[in-house]
Parts: C-alpha cells; structure tokens; sequence
C-alpha cells in the first residue's frame, strides 16, 4: 500500500520526491514529524541559549527563521482543517462569506501573535503591543460585515 | 521540515563568534563590530525569502485574497 506510514518512514528520498502539499501534509501526521519538530526544538534551543549571552541579535533571528519554519511545515496541516471544517460547513449550509471572515481572523490572530511574541521574547513590549493592537483593530474591520448582519436581523426581528 | 537553515545560522553565528573573539583579541574591535552587523543581516536575508513565503503559504491555507 503506498503512503503507509510503515513504508514510507525512513525513506526521505521517497517523501521528497513526491514533494509539495501533499507530502509535508502526511509529514504532519505521522509521528516521524513531532520527532523532527522536537529535535530541532532542541537544538535551536541551545544554540539560542549561547548567542543569547554572545550576541543577542543573532538570538533573536535564529528564532525567528526557527519559528518561520515551524509555522511552514504546520501549515499544511491547519489547511487541511481548514478544508474539513470548509466541507462541512457547506453541508450545513452556513454562508461561506462569514466563514471567510473566520479564516481571515484566525490568519490575522496567528500572525499578529507570531509577531508580538518574538518582539515581547526581544523584550520590547511597546512593539509586542503595537502589533497586537493592530491586528485587533483588523480583525475588526474584517468583522464589520458579520456586525452589519446581525444588527440587519435584529432590526428586522425588532417591531 | 527542512532544518538546514537553522543548521546554517548556527554554523554561520559560531563561526562569526570565533572571528570575532580573534578580531577582538587582535585589537581590531571596529572591524569586529562590522563583522557582527554583516552576520546578522547575512542570516536576515536568508529569512526575508522564507517569510515571504510563510506569508504566501497563509494567504493560500486561509484563503485570504
């Protein structure tokens, strides 16, 4: 059977040339992933504990490229639920223009938050909050159309 | 997950650690100081591309256009 996770573990030239989405898709499930993740979770971890005291700029752009990298290989993952819940959503019925907003939110979320927290790891709060405040008042303005509605309903609800 | 980049930032910042330790101890500190500064920016254009594509990779999973 191709694509067991039995057979293709251990086999980097295979995963490699099959390449893309869908390779680092089944990368995020199979356990090997979490392995790789903690790894080098580990390994950045130390050689961010010595540039820390050395040189603190380095430090600070080493985990920023190892978050970047995290973030690209989850991604994939979070895309095929995205999809699910997309799939199911349209069973439901549930517009998918409110459903759009969501995932457009939930990208500002991540994002803002993937900023502020390495700003707030350089220990500037100032910038941390900055960011976070304008993601906030995105995700707002993305949000209008959904405030729009409901009060539309309410209105029509009301006598 | 592909690591090499880190492995690279790492090989790169030791390095630069140890040129520098020798620049210092050769009474070069000016030029030490622009080593560090030219390391630093080496490893941030490395990650400029990434995060562009990280930002890409986003706008397509979320469908955000």
């Amino acid at each position: 059977m191709p694509g067991t996770p039995g057979r293709s573990r251990g086999d980097p030239a295979r995963n490699r040339r099959d390449g893309g989405r869908s390779g680092i898709t089944s990368g995020v499930r199979r356990l090997d992933f979490l392995f790789t993740v903690i790894g080098a979770t580990l390994f950045t971890l130390v050689a961010v504990t010595y540039f820390r005291r050395e040189w603190p700029g380095l430090a600070l752009v080493t985990s920023l490229a190892f978050v970047v990298l995290l973030l690209l290989a989850v991604l994939p993952g979070v895309g095929q639920l995205v999809h699910v819940l997309q799939e199911l959503a349209s069973r439901a019925g549930v517009g998918t223009t409110y459903l759009a907003i969501l995932w457009k939110a939930i990208a500002i979320g991540y994002l803002t938050a993937f900023a502020a927290e390495l700003s707030r790891d350089a220990g500037e709060k100032a910038i941390a909050s900055g960011v976070e405040l304008v993601g906030k008042v995105m995700i707002l303005v993305a949000a209008i159309p959904i405030v729009v509605a409901i009060l539309d309903r309410l209105m029509g609800i009301l006598p | 997950m592909d690591i090499s980049l880190i492995y690279r930032i790492a090989g790169i910042g030791l390095l630069i650690s140890i040129l520098n330790i020798v620049l210092k101890q050769a009474g070069r500190d000016e030029q030490a100081h622009m080593l560090t500064l030219a390391g630093v920016i080496v490893v941030l254009i490395a990650i400029i591309q990434l995060m562009s594509q990280l930002f890409a990779t986003v706008e397509q999973v979320f469908q955000v256009f």
